[in-house]
């Protein structure tokens, strides 16, 4: 059955970006259903954490658009050279990076109520009690007055996914976030967005994890050069991919 | 010929060299904390994306950097005058020469601090919505301040030297006092070396806190 258009939180269209004559994104249309989770991968370079970076408006785009419930939240302005942001439909977009990008002069409470309480303009007893009832959820309610420095990489990870819960976005993007960690951290990072994810967390994921994209992901693209190679359900996408360039990636995984 | 080294022309006189070091710490003191607050808006505009604010403050920064301190003073409390046609006093020129000289300092320290920030710290500000001036202000400069405070405090020693420039203004600071009191003693050896104990002991305290600082502020921004 077709999706009708109005049932889409964000829609990704014709998106293309280039570092100078590096050609990073090249037209990709994408769409994503309210509450859905959606699992990226592909190889390194191909232009994963690109799509991501320009859909938390961190990149300019070159060309296309990105609407988030119809109304458009990046468009290109392609007279001025340049893209706009609606600065409101962003508060709705929260990120978390491979590399955690806590700050490390702020204790972890510091970091989970900066942005509600200068952004959102929250009383402050409201920012610390939300922030510090999330903590509880994952257990690092004992970590509030710490410094990024004194935690362990998959507590730093799950401070910052917390960090960006803390302003109530609708949609999650996770850019490789178990990457840095070490393996037997990765769990805890996964488990924090399994969970999110029972909740009904809209997520796009980018990851390397091929069983998290399977029992997580609703819908799995495939992205090289740019372009989207090949999607579609989990058990499908993983036991009878289409494309031969899937077939190929996939196989590095099923070796190791 | 003999020299006796005469303990008396210091003990003697320490009570006035002890009054010009406090003109000398007064100065000092009020051109770093004006310093402080020009630098960091001399680093802001030496960063800004208009080519012209950027450009006026690298030609501001440069003078400074590059001339010689009493030139600087002495055109502001000569010059200055005569351009403005308002009579400044040595105190004034000297805290507003003083001033400009480590603004221009401190401002390239505090630049350099700020491009030692991550883009990743910014992408980290961006994602949670915090508008630019709230990035530099909330994750930017906290953490760019605390890379240069060895490097401002290193700076603040050179100032607290170079002070001794006003006394050719007629300011009585240390310096000034050491020479009134050498050429009327008769004893410039015994005190020039007491103005220069007496300034190394304030200094060289200010050196060892500085690489104290250096190791805590590596600790507490490891990530």
């Amino acid at each position: 059955m077709k999706q009708k258009q109005d049932d889409y939180f964000l829609r990704i269209i014709n998106l293309r970006k280039s570092f100078g004559d590096l050609h990073v994104l090249r037209g990709i249309n994408l769409n994503v259903r309210h509450r859905e989770r959606v699992i990226i991968i592909g190889p390194s370079g191909g232009g994963k954490s690109t799509l991501l970076r320009c859909a938390m408006g961190l990149e300019t785009i070159d060309e296309g658009e990105i609407l988030v419930e119809n109304e458009p939240y990046i468009i290109c302005d392609r007279k001025r050279r340049q893209s706009a942001i609606s600065k409101k439909i962003q508060l709705q977009v929260g990120m978390v990076f491979q590399s955690f990008n806590l700050f490390p002069h702020l204790t972890v409470m510091q970091n989970l109520m900066l942005s509600p309480i200068k952004v959102r303009k929250m009383p402050k007893r409201e920012a610390f009690e939300k922030s510090r009832s999330l903590l509880k959820k994952i257990g690092l309610e004992d970590k509030i007055n710490e410094y990024p420095a004194r935690l362990s990489g998959g507590q730093k990870q799950r401070v910052a996914i917390v960090r960006a819960l803390v302003m109530d976005p609708k949609i999650m993007l996770f850019d490789e976030v178990t990457s840095a960690l070490d393996p037997e951290l990765i769990k805890e990072v996964l488990d924090v967005m399994k969970q999110l994810a029972l909740e009904g967390m809209t997520m796009l994921v980018v990851t390397h994890e091929m069983s998290f994209a399977k029992d997580v992901g609703e819908r799995v693209i495939l992205i090289d050069e740019g372009r989207i190679v090949e999607e579609g359900e989990p058990e499908i996408f993983f036991s009878k991919p289409r494309e031969e360039r899937t077939r190929q990636f996939l196989s590095h995984f099923l070796e190791t | 010929m003999g020299f006796t080294f005469s303990f008396d022309a210091i003990w003697n006189n320490l009570g006035p060299l002890f009054s010009g070091l406090l003109t000398t710490l007064q100065i000092t003191g009020i051109s770093m904390l004006l310093g402080l607050i020009l630098g960091v808006f001399v680093a802001i505009f030496r960063l800004s994306r208009n080519f012209f604010v950027s450009k006026l403050t690298a030609v501001y920064v440069e003078i400074f950097r590059c001339t010689p301190v009493l030139v600087q003073l002495v055109w502001i409390f000569y010059c200055l005058p005569i351009v403005l046609g308002v009579e400044l006093g040595n105190y004034a020129s000297s805290i507003i020469a003083l001033t400009l000289y480590v603004g221009a300092i401190y401002g390239e320290a505090f630049r350099s601090g700020i491009q030692g920030i991550e883009q990743d710290q910014i992408d980290a500000g961006i994602a949670l919505n915090l508008s630019a001036a709230q990035r530099m202000r909330y994750i930017v400069l906290p953490q760019a301040v605390r890379i240069v405070i060895p490097v401002l405090l290193s700076n603040t020693v050179s100032l607290f030297k170079e002070s001794s420039l006003v006394s050719t203004v007629g300011m009585s600071d240390l310096m000034y006092l050491g020479r009134i009191i050498s050429a009327s003693t008769y004893r410039p050896i015994e005190i020039l070396t007491t103005v220069a104990v007496i300034y190394f002991i304030v200094a060289f305290p200010v050196t060892i806190l500085t690489r104290k600082i250096e190791v805590m502020v590596a600790k507490k921004l490891e990530r």
